[in-house]
């Protein structure tokens, strides 16, 4: 009797069904390694361009994002519990949003 | 409550199933599925054993998250609407059933097995305070239900990849210290 091939349901990340399911720590180790490929671009272009605002500003955000994502997982690798894995991701956007800010009003406002 | 099951076996084209279900207090994923099958279609095929939680075999997709049936009260879904598909990337036997053998290929593939080093192999002198197996405690929880494998995206992607099911016995192996291997 000819073997049938074999049905597997596959769960991949382009689809749909890939993406059910992620949760605040997934989301944040995504966000940081985006930020990480953008900040390759953009450091480039602020070299450059260093006085152009606009990348002046984009640099700095994505630093702070991927910095606070980063000190995030630092703090969550001595072991603390898993509740605090989205309150440390809304904690370092916070962060991210009171620091830009801070910045943008004393040097760029 | 509509249950909606995914239905496949081997020769026939995969379908999505509606069962209307009436919901009752306290009522699980799991005691939908056995209601289903006994009062509406006897061929509905779904594994289960235990019914607390302890063997793994009812674990299934659920409103696209693995959850073990027998542990998730239809209460605590918060819809009127529930779906149920088998595991990912498990060959299907059929409906909700898969063959979860590349789970043992996988962990025997990485080499997670105990090999002693002592002959013959020494009654555990690990105590329960130990450090070492504080280390490995939330490890050792596994059952071996194959949820992990299935919500992992990575396993799609490389066959080489062996999961997180057998890594995780993987690092029990190494972090005990009468192993050998």
């Amino acid at each position: 009797m000819p073997k049938r091939p074999r049905r597997i349901l596959r769960r991949r990340w382009a689809t749909t069904e890939g993406w059910r399911g992620t949760r605040a720590g997934m989301w944040a180790w995504l966000v940081q390694r985006a930020a990480a490929v953008a900040l390759l671009a953009v450091i480039v272009l602020h070299v450059r361009t260093p006085y152009w605002r606009t990348v002046q500003a984009l640099l700095l955000a994505l630093v702070l994002v991927h910095a606070l994502l980063g000190v995030r997982a630092i703090v969550l690798d001595f072991g603390l519990p898993v509740r605090w894995h989205r309150l440390l991701l809304v904690a370092a956007g916070a962060l991210t949003v009171v620091i830009f800010a801070a910045v943008w009003g004393w040097r760029w406002s | 409550m509509v249950l909606k099951v995914f239905r496949w076996s081997p020769g026939f084209r995969e379908r999505i199933q509606r069962f209307w279900v009436p919901a009752k207090d306290g009522m699980t994923v799991l005691d939908a599925l056995v209601d289903a099958q006994r009062r509406l279609d006897p061929t509905l095929a779904f594994r289960y054993a235990c019914r607390v939680g302890m063997c793994g075999s009812c674990g299934m997709v659920i409103n696209g998250r693995e959850r073990w049936a027998c542990r998730t009260l239809l209460k605590s879904l918060k819809t009127r609407i529930v779906t149920v598909r088998p595991l990912y990337h498990f060959p299907l036997i059929r409906d909700l059933v898969v063959d979860l053998a590349p789970l043992a290929e996988q962990t025997a593939r990485v080499g997670a097995t105990f090999v002693p080093k002592e002959e013959p192999a020494a009654f555990a002198r690990v105590g329960a305070a130990a450090p070492e197996r504080q280390r490995i405690d939330p490890a050792i929880e596994c059952i071996g239900c194959g949820m992990c494998v299935s919500a992992c995206t990575m396993v799609a992607n490389d066959e080489r990849f062996p999961g997180p099911a057998a890594l995780n016995r993987f690092f029990t192996v190494v972090a005990d210290s009468r192993d050998a291997g």
